[in-house]
């Protein structure tokens, strides 16, 4: 059964996302990220980009606040919308004896509405061999067949962390070229952690920053262009609150 | 729950070559002297053991974290495993079936082939007891933690069972064809129960982890 949605929710709505270590807090996340739109998700090493992208995803739970994926919490299941979420964290989670055609196999027994024409197009595109044991790609390899699984079951909102990190920088323009084309058509929304800022100052429509588990700001990218580069701004920053 | 299945078996697709091997080494080297129906239980049960590394090769790829992103609920992730298993024993327990025959012809002592068949029967409940027992433990503590809890716990009951057979034997205790009915119906129900119980625990401890 096809997840219905609120035609005019936004793509993802975190309120006071809440989740409490011995020595770290993630306080009160609010997030929100439109249809059709690109949001980074900038801090240091520890910052909480993780947790925070783990505990609106439900690989841990939160202590408190809500997530709205286009107006519903988030549910798993065959028939939740876990379905329309695509996901990569940081590297491909599959184990490397496997070749890209068996993941499409199993994603094609996992996925509801997995697309594997789309896959393979998607790998053809980023010359990512089908029958090779992932053991034997690269680090950028690993990443393209990570999002090519992302891609290929009609998610509508992608949720990656670090995912051009360790990529050359051509590879890295395919990619934010992948991006682009997920948003162009005004629905599928990103949400998207780097510690290159330079991608997300090509591509992001809007920027949050979080510095010890907190949000400072989230602001549009012309907004922060008045003010400098990504880096200098959040180097000021961390600086002035040691 | 299939592309679930599918993810183990094909990612042990690498460690099938070294099961068999070694199978070939233990039956070449042993087979004699275990007899058809020992050669029937050890292949069986080193086949009951992949479900051990699939656990490992799900924690050296990140696969828990990611599978909690996927549209999978939890208790469909614990119960894939135990799918998994029976596939690995049902495979062990059928090769052992046909290894014991092949032993079995160049044993002194010819057993029948309705004999190895109870043989393979009792092998294929050993080692789904085998998984009953190490799959919660694999939820809870790890691959690595649980490979030397693994040993205590298969180690404690097969010592109770051989030093509970033996005091059976030297008592000199005779069962009867409605006790040995009454034996078979009682481990038939032990075996639903532990592996309900196993079930049961392995989903209360996979819900709860986080990654």
């Amino acid at each position: 059964m096809e997840m219905k949605y609120a035609t005019n929710a936004p793509a993802l709505e975190i309120k006071g996302l809440r989740k409490e270590y011995t020595d770290f807090v993630l306080e009160g996340m609010d997030l929100t990220i439109e249809r059709g739109k690109i949001m980074g998700l900038v801090g240091e090493n520890g910052a909480g980009k993780t947790t925070a992208m783990k505990a609106m995803l439900g690989i841990i739970k939160a202590d408190g606040g809500s997530v709205r994926f286009f107006g519903k919490e988030l549910s798993g299941g065959l028939s939740g919308n876990k379905n329309d979420i695509g996901v990569v964290l940081g590297e491909v989670n599959f184990y490397e004896t496997m070749t890209p055609a068996q993941v499409g196999k199993v994603c094609g027994g996992i996925y509801k509405n997995w697309d594997e024409k789309r896959f393979k197009d998607s790998l053809g595109r980023m010359n990512v061999v089908m029958n090779k044991k992932i053991k034997d790609f690269s680090k950028g390899m690993r990443i393209k067949l990570a999002l090519a699984t992302a891609l290929s079951h009609q998610a509508k909102i992608l949720i990656l962390d670090e995912p051009t990190s360790g990529l050359d920088p051509v590879a890295r323009e395919e990619i934010l070229d992948e991006f682009k084309a997920f948003t162009s058509d005004g629905e599928g929304a990103i949400l998207l952690s780097s510690h290159i800022t330079s991608d997300l100052e090509k591509i992001a429509d809007d920027i949050t920053f979080i510095h010890k588990g907190k949000v400072i700001f989230t602001k549009s990218r012309q907004e922060l262009a008045g003010i400098g580069n990504i880096d200098e701004i959040m180097t000021e920053y961390v600086r002035g609150h040691k | 729950m299939k592309g679930l299945i599918l993810k183990d078996l094909y990612a042990m697709g690498g460690f099938y070559r070294n099961t068999f091997f070694s199978m070939v080494i233990v039956c070449g080297c042993f087979g004699f002297s275990l007899g058809a129906e020992g050669v029937a239980a050890a292949t069986a049960i080193m086949c009951a053991t992949m479900i051990v590394s699939t656990f490992a090769l799900d924690e050296r790829c990140g696969w828990h974290g990611f599978a909690a992103a996927l549209p999978v609920d939890r208790k469909e992730s614990v119960l894939a495993k135990y799918a998994v298993h029976v596939i690995y024993c049902f495979t062990g327990t059928f090769l052992g079936f046909v290894i014991s025959i092949v032993v079995n012809m160049f044993a002194e002592q010819k057993l029948s082939i309705g004999e190895l068949a109870v043989c393979a029967v009792v092998s294929f409940g050993i080692s789904m007891v085998f998984g009953f027992i190490i799959i919660p433990i694999m939820f809870r503590f790890g691959a690595e933690r649980a490979r030397f809890i693994m040993m205590a716990v298969i180690a404690l009951p097969t010592i109770a069972v051989y030093l509970l057979a033996d005091k059976v034997n030297l008592g000199g205790i005779v069962m009867t064809d409605m006790g040995i009915k009454l034996l078979y119906a009682a481990v038939a129900v032990g075996f639903i129960l532990i592996g309900w119980a196993s079930c049961f625990i392995s989903i209360k401890v996979y819900s709860k982890k986080e990654f």
